[in-house]
């Protein structure tokens, strides 16, 4: 306590003492829960290297203050921004637009949106009166500082329920944008309910100006009912500048499936952390990700993987290339609790060094419980490969053009992962213009 | 006929150790020249110098394809003027598909040299022709380049990528080993469909077998780093019979 006590407050802690000590007051749940995920974070102070799972990105010393909340975007230039939005090749037609941090369903594509698909903004939910807002289901008993902050702070997002037995054909895309001329904070919050026997797809893009240290906050709750089968693409592709915080709370009932890939190529310093729990036999999951940093830009992959029953298999792939003097981060952790016999978890990191002052940092951890269990990780980090450089160059393949190729081959390889092609295809394409438009500006 | 390679007094290091001692070698347009010698004589050196790898330092002499400085050039300026090294071992390279690598070396030397792009019709065509000749599968076109290959899968994929970018100067550095006889003569048949007036080759190996498939124009004996002796087809024979034993102190001499 003593410590607690002779803690300083940095500036962003103090701003935060006051907007929490600001909610609204009122005997509401959703207000309880606001003002107990924020008291929390006040509590403890924003998670800093001195807390093992912040241990590599600290997060006290990365928020300068707190940036204002976004207001709400001038109409021209949200639509203009929609408008320059990547589309994922066309694959999403069908596309939920937040731009900072407010559903905007003028720019929404839903219109021909699968019959079994449900959506509601979660803003509009929480104006009815009794409003039972489906939040922190998932996340209950979750104590992380970031999703607290979350749960405190968001502004807007969608409920989103996929019918039982539903096979939903075109993928369901989730934009979040941010326009703004100088730093603010965005804050989402998003829950997605999958019906049993369900096959559906999602696509979760982040993007925001260059040059702006504006402050992007997103979770999501994803519940997977029995049988269903769920592919979630994420892109990451904020300013330059800005700090990037999302969190996955997810569930799988029995004999489900979860295809998780996440690509991150923006924010100056980005944390992308998953809390997955099997709550049902026989469910697999799959968690890839693709991360392609330069510059200074710090990225932190963070998974927690609780096999808390028997018959799961959750298999997990982080890949790097990190250029510069970035910095890329996986902690990943197995957890397999006693009864949870003949579970499978294999976790890899890797990580290709170009910068000569790049690094990785690898933090695995496996907590096992149960004795019929195959659980293993893996790390490799290094440069690329010389001979199969100098044989390329032997083709007539110019050296740039040889490690762009090596660079997309290794990313790929995870992006492919997700087992869509469709997906995998169009994100490759994407890694492969911003490889191009990288090494452009090397030469 | 005109020169198309020509080495001069060739001298060639890897860290403080000298390997190729002042070599001279001069291949005519149209030629198979065989280098053939015993293990450490600095036949692969030689292979790798030729085609630009960076661990090997020239410290002397000359190297000229049709009269441009190749030693000045980096390996994929020495492939877009016309030099091909066939590798004793093929490099694997996860996740690049074959077609795609083909492809962009093609695409990079065609550019080098300024001429115009293939389009992917023509190119599709010119390497299903070349891969059909050499027993490649479209399969194995897609697959990543030497991934999961067999020896003599990846002997091909040599050949057809020689066959598809279609060189000066084609060096097969020590391409029989590893290959059981059947292998041995699809390989061969390959290169051999290649030779032409315009086109030269250097056919490194320890083995005469290669040679009574490929025959050369001219055999060349290299020992100590130093060619030791030239001879016509012939000389392999010799070889073959007699061994290297005799040119082991040749070149100290």
């Amino acid at each position: 306590m003593n410590a607690e006590m002779r803690r300083r407050l940095t500036a962003a802690e103090e701003d935060l003492a006051s907007r929490v000590a600001a909610l609204p007051e009122g005997s509401d749940r959703l207000g309880d829960q606001r003002r107990a995920a924020g008291a929390s974070v006040v509590a403890t102070g924003l998670p800093s290297r001195r807390v093992e799972a912040y241990k590599y990105t600290d997060l006290r010393a990365a928020f300068g203050a707190l940036a204002p909340v976004a207001p709400p975007a001038d109409t021209i230039a949200a639509a203009a921004a929609v408008a320059a939005a990547w589309d994922w090749d066309g694959l999403a037609a069908r596309r939920i637009v937040f731009v900072n941090g407010r559903f905007e369903p003028g720019l929404s594509t839903l219109a021909g949106l699968d019959g079994a698909v449900e959506i509601a903004s979660l803003a509009e939910r929480a104006r009815l009166p009794d409003a039972d807002l489906p939040i922190g289901r998932l996340a209950a008993g979750n104590e992380d500082p970031v999703l607290a902050l979350n749960t405190a702070f968001w502004q807007d997002g969608v409920v989103i329920r996929v019918a039982a037995g539903a096979t939903v054909a075109e993928p369901i895309a989730i934009l979040s944008l941010v326009v703004a001329d100088a730093a603010v904070a965005v804050t989402t919050r998003h829950v997605v309910e999958v019906g049993a026997g369900a096959t559906v797809r999602f696509l979760e893009h982040h993007a925001g100006p260059a040059g702006i240290a504006y402050q992007a906050s997103g979770a999501i709750e994803l519940d997977i009912a029995d049988g269903a089968r769920v592919t979630w693409a994420r892109l990451q592709e904020e300013g330059p500048a800005a700090l990037h915080l999302s969190t996955l709370v997810a569930r799988l009932g029995a004999g489900s499936a979860l295809d998780r890939l996440s690509v991150n190529f923006g924010a100056a310093l980005s944390r992308d952390q998953g809390f997955v729990d099997f709550a049902g036999r026989d469910s697999r999951v799959g968690f890839e990700a693709a991360t392609h940093l330069d510059g200074r830009r710090h990225s932190d992959a963070t998974l927690v993987m609780n096999h808390a029953v028997p018959d799961c298999a959750s298999k997990e792939r982080f890949r790097a290339v990190v250029a510069d003097e970035a910095r890329s981060v996986v902690q990943g952790k197995i957890c397999v609790a006693p009864q949870a016999q003949r579970t499978d978890g294999r976790m890899m990191t890797q990580a290709i060094l170009t910068g000569d002052g790049a690094e990785a940092i690898n933090k695995p951890e496996l907590e096992i419980f149960a004795d019929d269990v195959q659980c293993g990780h893996g790390a490799t980090s290094g440069r690329l490969d010389e001979t199969a450089l100098f044989y390329m160059r032997t083709r007539g393949i110019p050296k740039a053009v040889a490690e762009a190729l090596l660079l997309e081959a290794f990313l790929a390889e995870a992006i492919e992962g997700v087992g869509d092609e469709a997906i995998a295809e169009a994100l490759t394409a994407r890694l492969r213009a911003r490889l191009a438009a990288i090494g452009g500006e090397a030469t | 006929m005109t020169n198309l390679l020509e080495v001069r007094n060739l001298h060639a290091s890897v860290g403080e150790r000298e390997i190729l001692h002042g070599l001279n070698l001069t291949i005519g347009a149209g030629e198979v020249h065989a280098v053939m010698g015993p293990n450490g004589s600095g036949k692969s050196t030689l292979s790798h110098v030729l085609a630009g790898r960076d661990d090997y330092e020239v410290t002397d002499g000359t190297i000229t394809l049709d009269g441009q400085d190749l030693l000045e050039l980096e390996p994929e300026e020495r492939a877009a003027a016309g030099v091909f090294l066939a590798l004793q071992y093929p490099v694997e390279i996860p996740g690049v598909a074959n077609m795609t690598f083909l492809k962009a070396a093609l695409t990079a030397q065609r550019k080098a040299r300024g001429e115009p792009d293939l389009s992917t019709a023509d190119f599709m065509k010119r390497v299903r022709a070349e891969a059909d000749k050499l027993g490649i599968s479209p399969e194995m076109l897609k697959r990543p380049v030497n991934v999961g290959f067999s020896g003599g899968e990846k002997k091909r994929n040599e050949i057809l990528q020689m066959a598809v970018l279609s060189p000066r100067l084609c060096v097969l550095d020590e391409t029989d080993s590893g290959l059981d006889i059947d292998a041995l003569r699809i390989v061969a048949d390959g290169v051999n469909a290649l030779r032409s007036p315009e086109r030269g080759m250097l056919v490194i190996t320890h083995y005469q077998r290669l040679l009574d498939l490929i025959v050369p124009d001219v055999v060349h004996v290299l020992s100590g780093g130093k060619i030791v002796k030239t001879g016509g087809p012939g000389l392999a024979l010799e070889l073959e019979e007699r061994g290297y034993a005799e040119y082991l102190g040749a070149a100290a001499a």
